[in-house]
């Protein structure tokens, strides 16, 4: 018997000793990725943890922050909706930089629903912009303006589709047939030799709707500020001073005769 | 012959004996339990969505949201044994519950749902490290930044460059690299974090863990993008380029995989990378075979098959 039990401890102390020497690894793998879709129930652990947030949230985002003369929707040359939003955005750029600041040109495409006529909610703005883009200031050479401009004539000659049309404030156009007839930066004739400040979007400023005049420029200033942010500061500003929103189509982008 | 019978008797007896009085782990898998099978569950990029996708949105309607993974990866936490759950950052920033609230509620239900570890992606830096640090709290799961160096920062101690996890004798070595900042994220939202080369970083924390720590499996979270059209550094390369790791589980590039894919590595061995598309419309799943003698077996699917129809999306 007592030979036995030797046997059976010798076996053991052998079985530790390779089990010490043996490392688990992997020998096999299987990878199956799971879609999310509505048929898959919710967590109420989650839920009850979300609900105050979301109470919260749809109390804010449903909260109305002024009210709308008109309906703003974009256009070609010219839009209300355009004007409305480059307007502050200039402003803000102006106000945010301790330099002169000469125009402000955005994208259509980055303006995401039409404002109506009538009470605007904070989600409202959410949805016009739902993007984090922000604001900056591109300085860029006269010969880059040329092909700014050329590109506003582009998309200015295009009228129905969603690419038509650039939005912009401080900058007037003219365009006869197919040519550019008149520049104004400000209240001055455009200048080839001169640099240009530009107040747009980090997203176009890096060459984003194929602005490709954006991409060598002289300098680049941060503001730090979200055109969200600055279009509902705006907003909100306007309602502490009891003023509606309202928008018109001004010129600054024409077709001469 | 009689000998030998009451010998083999007596092993069985002894074994039974030993095998219900002993807890080492090492002397009953020795004895039956052939492999250890460990489920990781990930997400990547879930920017913020809380909620489902509205009934309005023209790609994902009705679509997603966190409380769904939730439901799913209880659901599997109650079939498998052995489970991790981890992120592959980008938590932040895609809905109004970011811009609201700063990240706290995501980092509150993700605690809920008992994550084992995340990594910082660009856009959790939106608010700044210090609005990072503001909502971190909310967090009871790591944040493992392994090339970010944030000594500087007030962010200096509040992640780690990896972490280990046991399961069933199983130890899991995890660390994370992160997207180059620079020229991505404004720099006043990212201070004075100083960027390491995220190849060289990563050799270093996977030899640690696979030869130090002796991990059975050693995990890469990772924000760099599964991959480009230029040379941008991707989880393609890193995986290529590295050694002793056994999984990527990648973000940044919104990338949908039906499953994960295999690479060979450095040194000719197996590195699978995984990712999960974006705005918590999936969850991804790679589920690990450990075994102390056999040798690996799997079929290598080194085709890159991006999910092109993702169900009904």
């Amino acid at each position: 018997m007592k030979y036995y039990f030797r046997h059976i401890l010798i076996f053991y102390l052998a079985l530790l000793l390779i089990g010490c020497k043996q490392q688990y690894k992997i020998t096999n793998s299987k990878s199956v990725n799971n879609e999310i879709n509505n048929e898959l129930s919710t967590n109420n652990f989650l839920e009850t943890t979300i609900l105050p947030y979301r109470t919260e949230l749809e109390l804010q985002m449903n909260e109305v922050i002024n009210t709308s003369l008109i309906d703003m929707e974009v256009g070609s040359p010219e839009g209300l909706l355009g004007n409305f939003v480059c307007d502050l955005t200039y402003l803000k750029a102006q106000e945010i930089s301790g330099k002169l600041v000469d125009f402000c040109l955005l994208n259509n495409g980055g303006l995401r629903t039409p404002l109506p006529k009538g009470e605007i909610t904070r989600g409202k703005i959410f949805e016009l912009m739902p993007f984090e883009n922000e604001i900056v200031i591109v300085e860029i050479s006269g010969d880059n303006m040329l092909q700014l401009i050329e590109y506003i004539k582009t998309k200015s000659l295009i009228t129905k589709s969603r690419k038509a049309g650039v939005p912009v404030s401080g900058l007037r156009i003219a365009i006869n047939n197919d040519t550019v007839s008149e520049v104004k930066i400000g209240t001055f004739a455009f200048d080839t030799k001169k640099n240009y400040r530009v107040a747009t979007s980090d997203y176009l400023a890096n060459g984003g709707d194929q602005m490709d005049f954006f991409l060598s420029p002289i300098s680049i200033e941060n503001t730090g500020i979200k055109l969200r942010d600055a279009i509902l500061t705006h907003i909100i500003n306007l309602s502490q001073k009891d003023t509606k929103l309202d928008a018109t189509i001004d010129g600054r982008i024409y077709y001469a005769e | 012959m009689q000998n030998r019978r009451k010998f083999v008797k007596n092993i069985l007896i002894g074994a039974a004996g030993i095998s219900t009085l002993s807890s080492f782990d090492i002397l009953n898998v020795t004895r039956k339990e052939k492999h250890v099978k460990l489920t990781i569950l990930h997400t990547n990029d879930m920017h913020s969505r809380v909620d489902p996708f509205g009934p309005n949105d023209k790609k994902y309607a009705n679509q997603g949201g966190i409380s769904r993974i939730a439901h799913l990866v209880e659901k599997i936490r109650n079939e498998e044994a052995n489970v991790i759950l981890l992120d592959a950052g980008d938590i932040f920033q895609g809905t109004p519950y970011f811009n609201l609230f700063g990240g706290e509620v995501e980092l509150k239900l993700m605690s809920q749902m008992k994550y084992d570890a995340s990594t910082m992606g660009n856009h959790d830096f939106d608010n700044g490290i210090e609005g990072f640090n503001n909502v971190l709290h909310n967090a009871n799961f790591p944040f493992l930044c392994s090339n970010y160096d944030f000594s500087k920062t007030i962010l200096n101690g509040k992640t780690k460059p990896y972490h280990i996890i046991e399961k069933q004798g199983i130890k899991i070595g995890i660390f994370g690299i992160g997207i180059e900042l620079d020229g991505l994220v404004d720099s006043r939202l990212y201070g004075k974090t100083i960027y390491n080369d995220p190849i060289e970083s990563a050799n270093k924390y996977a030899a640690l863990l696979k030869e130090e720590h002796a991990c059975n499996a050693v995990i890469c979270l990772s924000h760099l993008g599964y991959e480009y059209e230029d040379k941008t550094l991707s989880d393609k390369t890193l995986a290529k380029e590295t050694k002793n790791i056994d999984l990527i589980i990648g973000g940044h590039t919104h990338t949908f995989l039906d499953k994960a894919v295999t690479f060979y590595n450095k040194v000719g061995k197996l590195t699978l990378v995984n990712q999960a598309g974006w705005a918590a419309l999936s969850l991804g799943r790679v589920d690990f075979y450990f075994n102390r003698e056999k040798e690996r077996i799997e079929d290598l699917n080194t085709s890159f098959k991006p999910y092109k129809n993702y169900a009904k999306f």
